[in-house]
């Protein structure tokens, strides 16, 4: 019906029943209600795919990242901060550890300076704040945190590089609380000293003495007395600058002398000589198998370092042979992130690095002797991540089927980006599930309603906080809040979860650089005990090992870092393990 | 016969006149009141003639005023289509095509052979990047429209993206029977056969194709690379060596393959040269980039020019510090790193005239 004649219509309806009762009006009829959009897919966990809840507000972890935002968009107020899990007290439950940035002019500041947090494992799925405790209530413009037993005493030790330093925190035992654990900051008494831009760094054994060095990214050198600021003319919007108008700075290599202090051995050990970089992401791991730790590097526009171990403290840079120093088409990559680990079961430590808007997350495959294909678009990675601006990446096998994963923290430089690009900074994080050849397929959309937030992600570590068998992810945020995801997949797959311990002698006692090779049903997984990975964060040192539907670990071998090799029995499925280096037996674990 | 008489007239009566007057003053007053009433009433209350009217906004390219007309009447009736489809319509249309999804998957979900609406969620998914999605769709509208070369194409490459290589060789191979002689057909082949692990097999279709066409250089490249792939980094050499000689988009691609090919058979001292050239036209771009993003930072283009020329990228260095003089003649850190330049460069005399102009 025409709407005219239908108004004509109702009209003449209205007067008849207005003649009638003699009077117009009455109640009228109630709105319609906003109706919702139609829902997506409705968000619930599918059978046959990783879930994730947030646990953030459960597990009482309150930590915001500092928003040092100005006017001027300098290039530290989007670089956001980092992440360790850390068992700083050694009772076998992860707990974490938060970096803080700061105000760019801390004295300008009003009120207390934020600090850092460290947030104790309750074991019950919470964690009590205790920072101030252990001594870590520290301020400063922090980036990131590497941890390392570099004593070799049992108790894990921590690295926090800053915007124009680098501290040691030495976990000591604590005179107020008889069994407890504080933190001495020993930087001087160490002799480290990187008054640079420090990003990411990692512990390893890179002199083969049993003992882990400290290998420190450095990114840019900025002056913020003097700072520049870049200004799109067409839109009018100041943004972010590219790294590419800051001086780099070469990274650096301390070395651990075995007594408490360390030795700066960036020149002498090769490490000075590679073209400066801009560091943001560093990963210790024996890339060619040869038994001495190598050092893949990335640096933001620049071409990636692929060290090779000499032996004798020396390292010389093989990226450009090796395949994995730039992208397939031979320019920089803005390397983000890294993510080590044996995706195509070559038994070789195959690596993942985040990468920028526009470009794919680059996935390098170790064919041997430090050459690397180039394999992102085939991995299925490459292309799903040409829609983000990657940060944060780390593999684990979120399943438990035996094939790593891969999780990525993402957002925009730019806080502008909508003005600029018209699209937010906010993006939403990825998961990918593995199958074991490199190849990925994303998952993000079943994987929980965490992965689609918008957030502006940046650190990224992973740790079975809750020793369940299923390993968990801590996301931070640039300006915002740190968000742990416990992993909730259900699944009938089997697990062993590792931890290893060095002799403390030729061996580091963390185990970094150990090669993990488990037998189960037929298949032949091998793992690595890295360092360093992801971006400005640290990852637990435990390993969840997925085992499918395998009843029972058939063999388990452990290589340890100074290259005996050791064969261990008794790993039932199901629960944790340590793995003591020398004793041949394994003992359980929470 | 005789005649009745006629029924007497009902007796008049004397109010009568009036009696008719204030029914009809009733009467339109009642018209005019309930005109009032209704014409005063929300649209909501009305829900047909507000659906059309929301309609007829959307229409219009009015979506904002249309939108919340829509959403009610979507409310009312969920599998009405007309406004299922104008939402999503109008959000494609708008600057919140984000909120486009939901109602183009439940358009398709109305009329799932739908070729418009399948073709809509398709391309949105394939604007989004969420690759499996759209290759999903985009199988379904095959289906729908199995003649649509450009939509099988398409396909080939979503399929290829979403690590399904084998429906990608498939759609490859269904269009090479239509186009047995298409180049980037057969290049493609190429590079699915590699991603299947089966770099024998994309040799052979890329040395047919460099047979057939020697200068076509995307072959010549994905041949290079799957010989370094193999293990016949020698054989790479060549080729590359030919992609360097005629192809000027390639430069850096091929160069950068080239030294890995060169280190990888040990030829170290060439292998520096052409990375080193690689670098340079790296180093160029990124300067450029970096001058783009601040033109009026002379420091900034000093730097970059004085690291050019200690990089050995003599020529650019030049240029670069060449260009800050023509717009600031006196500017003491061009000339500065001019002066260390031709220190180096064993000009005694221009390193003292730039040294003298730098003030030091």
């Amino acid at each position: 019906m025409p709407n005219a004649l239908r108004r004509v219509v109702v009209i003449a309806c209205a007067v008849c029943a207005a003649a009638l009762v003699g009077a117009c009006g009455g109640p009228p009829p109630a709105p319609a209600p906003d109706p919702p959009a139609p829902a997506p897919a409705e968000l619930k966990p599918t059978a046959g795919y990783p879930w994730f809840e947030d646990a953030t507000a459960a597990a009482k972890i309150d930590f915001t990242h500092f928003d040092s935002v100005t006017d001027r968009h300098t290039i530290l107020e989007t670089m956001g901060g980092g992440l360790a899990w850390i068992d700083y007290d050694a009772d076998g439950w992860p707990d974490l550890f938060c970096v803080q940035s700061g105000p760019l002019r801390p004295a300008g500041h009003k009120g207390p300076l934020p600090t850092h947090k460290l947030y104790r494992n309750n074991r019950d799925g919470t964690f009590t704040d205790v920072t101030a405790r252990v001594g870590l209530d520290k301020s400063g413009y922090g980036m990131g945190a590497a941890v390392g037993d570099y004593d070799n005493d049992g108790f894990d030790d921590l690295a926090v590089t800053y915007f124009g330093g680098l501290s040691i925190f030495h976990n000591v035992a604590d005179p107020a609380a008889p069994g407890g654990r504080r933190f001495a900051d020993v930087t001087a008494a160490a002799k480290v000293s990187n008054p640079h831009w420090g990003t990411s760094c990692a512990w390893g054994d890179l002199h083969g003495t049993g003992r882990l060095d400290l290998y420190v990214c450095n990114y840019v050198v900025v002056d913020l007395d003097n700072y520049k600021s870049c200004e799109n003319v067409a839109k009018k919007e100041y943004y972010i600058c590219p790294p590419t108008v800051f001086p780099r700075r070469a990274h650096a290599l301390f070395r651990n002398n075995g007594d408490g202090t360390f030795t700066d051995v960036t020149a002498e050990s090769g490490v000075g000589a590679a073209v400066p970089g801009g560091g943001l992401a560093v990963t210790v791991v024996d890339l060619d198998g040869d038994g001495k730790q190598d050092v893949y590097a990335v640096n933001d526009l620049g071409q990636a370092y692929v060290f090779k171990n000499l032996g004798g403290g020396k390292f010389t840079d093989v990226g450009a042979r090796s395949g994995a120093g730039l992208d397939m088409n031979g320019r920089f990559m803005a390397g983000m992130g890294i993510a080590v680990g044996d995706f195509d079961g070559s038994g070789r430590p195959s690596l993942v690095v985040s990468n920028y808007q526009d470009e794919p997350t680059m996935v390098f495959r170790n064919t041997g002797g430090f050459a690397f294909q180039e394999w992102s678009h085939p991995s299925g990675i490459g292309p799903a991540t040409r829609k983000t601006l990657g940060f944060g990446i780390e593999q684990f096998d979120a399943d438990l089927d035996g094939h790593l994963d891969v999780a990525a923290a993402n957002g925009h430089v730019y806080r502008n980006a909508q003005a600029i690009y018209g699209f937010p900074q906010g993006q939403q994080a990825q998961l990918f599930l593995g199958d074991g050849a490199c190849r990925f397929r994303e998952v993000s959309d079943k994987a929980g309603s965490y992965f689609r937030e918008k957030l502006i992600g940046r650190g990224l570590a992973v740790a079975d906080y809750n020793n369940d068998g299923r390993v968990d992810l801590a996301f931070g945020h640039n300006s915002g809040p740190t968000k742990l995801l416990k992993n909730a997949t259900e699944t009938a797959n089997t697990w062993v979860r590792l931890e290893l311990v060095g002799n403390g002698k030729t061996s580091n006692r963390n185990a970094v650089g150990a090669r993990i090779e488990v037998e189960a049903a037929g298949r032949k997984l091998v793992r690595f005990v890295s360092g360093g990975g992801s971006y400005l964060s640290a990852s637990d040192r435990r390993l969840v090992i997925g085992l499918g539907t395998a009843p029972a670990l058939e063999r388990l071998t452990v290589v340890w870092p100074d290259g005996t090799r050791e064969a261990f029995r008794g790993a039932a499925p199901g629960r944790g393990w340590r793995l003591a280096q020398g004793t041949g037996i394994v003992t359980a674990c929470p | 016969m005789s005649a009745e008489p006629p029924p007497p007239n009902p007796p008049a009566s004397r109010h009568r006149p009036w009696v008719a007057v204030l029914a009809l003053l009733v009467g339109l007053v009642a018209a005019v009141g309930a005109t009032l009433w209704y014409t005063s009433r929300p649209d909501t209350a009305r829900p047909d003639a507000a659906r059309d009217d929301a309609l007829r906004a959307a229409k219009e390219d009015r979506f904002v005023q249309a939108e919340p007309g829509l959403k009610a009447a979507l409310a009312r009736k969920p599998d009405d289509v007309e406004v299922v489809e104008a939402l999503a319509r109008g959000h494609l249309k708008g600057e919140t095509a984000n909120a486009a999804e939901p109602y183009l998957v439940r358009w398709v979900e109305l009329c799932p052979d739908d070729r418009e609406a399948r073709r809509f969620l398709h391309e949105y998914y394939r604007k989004a990047r969420k690759l499996e999605h759209a290759y999903s769709h985009g199988k379904k509208l095959l289906e729908l429209e199995p003649a649509d070369t450009r939509l099988r194409n398409n396909l080939m490459g979503q399929a290829f993206s979403v690590g399904r290589f084998d429906e990608s060789e498939a759609y490859c191979r269904e269009l090479l029977a239509t186009r047995p002689g298409d180049r980037d057909l057969r290049a493609m082949l190429a590079e699915i056969r590699r991603a299947r692990g089966d770099l024998a097999g994309a040799a052979t279709v890329l040395d047919q194709l460099i047979t057939d066409l020697p200068g076509y250089t995307p072959a010549l490249l994905s041949r290079a690379v799957i010989f370094l792939e193999s293990g016949h980094a020698e054989r790479a050499i060549p080729l590359l060596r030919d992609i360097l000689r005629t192809d000027n988009q390639r430069q850096r691609v091929a160069g950068y393959h080239l030294a890995v090919a060169l280190e990888r058979v040990g030829d170290t001292d060439e292998a520096k040269r052409v990375t080193a050239e690689v670098r340079r036209l790296q180093d160029v771009a990124n300067t450029e980039e970096a001058l783009r993003n601040q033109p009026d930072n002379l420091e900034l283009a000093a730097r970059l020019g004085d690291e050019l020329l200690t990089a050995g990228h003599t020529a650019d260095g030049l240029k670069f510090l060449g260009a800050v003089l023509a717009r600031a003649p006196d500017f003491a850190p061009a000339h500065r790193a001019l002066a260390t330049h031709y220190e180096r460069a064993g000009d005694p005399a221009r390193a003292a005239d730039h040294r003298r102009r730098a003030g030091n």
